[in-house]
């Protein structure tokens, strides 16, 4: 067996990404178990075609694509929907009052971004959340790099309509 | 530059990232009562959103996964195995009882297989007879043919008595 295709080599690429792959699969699923069920899934699909997996340049990239691609397959079998709640917050410095009202801030804007369409919210996800470039954005959405900008701009637009509407409320 | 214009950027998807480290400074300056303050929340979503890490998926858990992966295929691959080789040993049972050739005596002849003794002997009998009258009728005929030898003979040596006369 190459070193390559090693167990060890294999976990210690998986490990390096997967708060990154987490982050995406519950964004996508809005589910946390549900988020982490299939990430076993996809770490279990990719161990069985790790040899495939030599060539492959941009790992994290095509990790990326695989878990979109999962999760939406998952997606359409389960119509999953779930209370999004964040209670990752570390109080840091900011007083009780500021962290219950940035907490509920995070809450409605979970809200909100649920409610943009599917290519929206990833396309916002990957650029927002993991930085990415558009360039890993177009390959991971299977879209041109137009495209890519045009649905980042749409979604930005509508969560700002969103957001003020809310306020407005 | 100023905020609203890297807002504006932000917002049509045309900010580099350079002018997005500075909206962000910008807006980490901002006071909870003052324009563009939502940004301000919404940056510190996405901050908070980026620190979020899979920390209930220990690696532990999925690597056992992985191997109990490896196993349940090797024993797919060993009970496939065993039933294909099960279902060939059955197979070949049975086919070869079907076509086993049963233990009995039996004759050919003439290109005909009889398993029946009786008919068998009559055959036999039948051929046998055919095979005597055959012998019986080449006998006759070199009988014939030694009379013939026999008279070429006596004439060939009166030929020659007659000839040493003259």
């Amino acid at each position: 067996m190459s070193e390559k295709t090693s167990k060890e080599y294999f976990v210690a690429q998986v490990i390096q990404y997967q708060d990154s792959l987490y982050r995406m699969a519950k964004a996508l699923v809005k589910d946390e178990d549900f988020a982490k069920d299939i990430l076993q899934d996809l770490y279990v699909k990719l161990w069985v075609k790790r040899e495939h997996l030599v060539g492959v340049i941009h790992f994290h990239a095509y990790m990326m694509r695989a878990l979109r691609n999962l999760c939406l397959d998952n997606l359409k079998k389960n119509r999953w929907i779930m209370e999004d709640v964040d209670d990752h917050l570390e109080s840091g410095t900011e007083n009780p009052h500021a962290l219950l009202e940035r907490k509920d801030f995070n809450m409605m804007i979970s809200k909100l971004i649920e409610q943009l369409p599917e290519l929206q919210r990833t396309v916002l996800h990957l650029k927002d959340v993991e930085g990415l470039d558009v360039k890993e954005i177009a390959y991971i959405s299977d879209l041109t790099e137009n495209a890519v900008r045009v649905n980042l701009c749409r979604a930005r637009q509508r969560l700002r309509e969103m957001i003020q509407g809310s306020k407005n409320k | 530059m100023k905020i609203e214009h890297l807002i504006e950027k932000y917002l049509s998807a045309e900010i580099t990232p350079d002018e997005e480290r500075e909206l962000e400074t910008q807006l980490a300056l901002l006071q909870e009562d003052e324009e563009f303050y939502e940004y301000k929340q919404l940056f510190r979503y996405f901050d908070d959103k980026k620190c979020e890490k899979c920390e209930e998926l220990p690696a532990e858990r999925w690597i056992g996964k992985l191997e109990t992966t490896r196993k349940k295929n090797r024993k797919w691959l060993v009970l496939a195995g065993g039933i294909a080789a099960s279902l060939l040993l059955v197979l070949s049972i049975v086919l070869n009882v079907e076509h086993r050739p049963k233990l009995e005596g039996y004759v050919v002849i003439n290109g005909t297989r009889i398993n029946d003794p009786v008919l068998a002997a009559k055959y036999v009998a039948e051929c046998d007879a055919e095979l005597q009258e055959m012998m019986r009728y080449s006998d006759s005929i070199i009988e014939k043919m030694e009379m013939m030898i026999e008279d070429t003979d006596n004439e060939l040596s009166d030929w020659e008595t007659a000839n040493e006369e003259e």
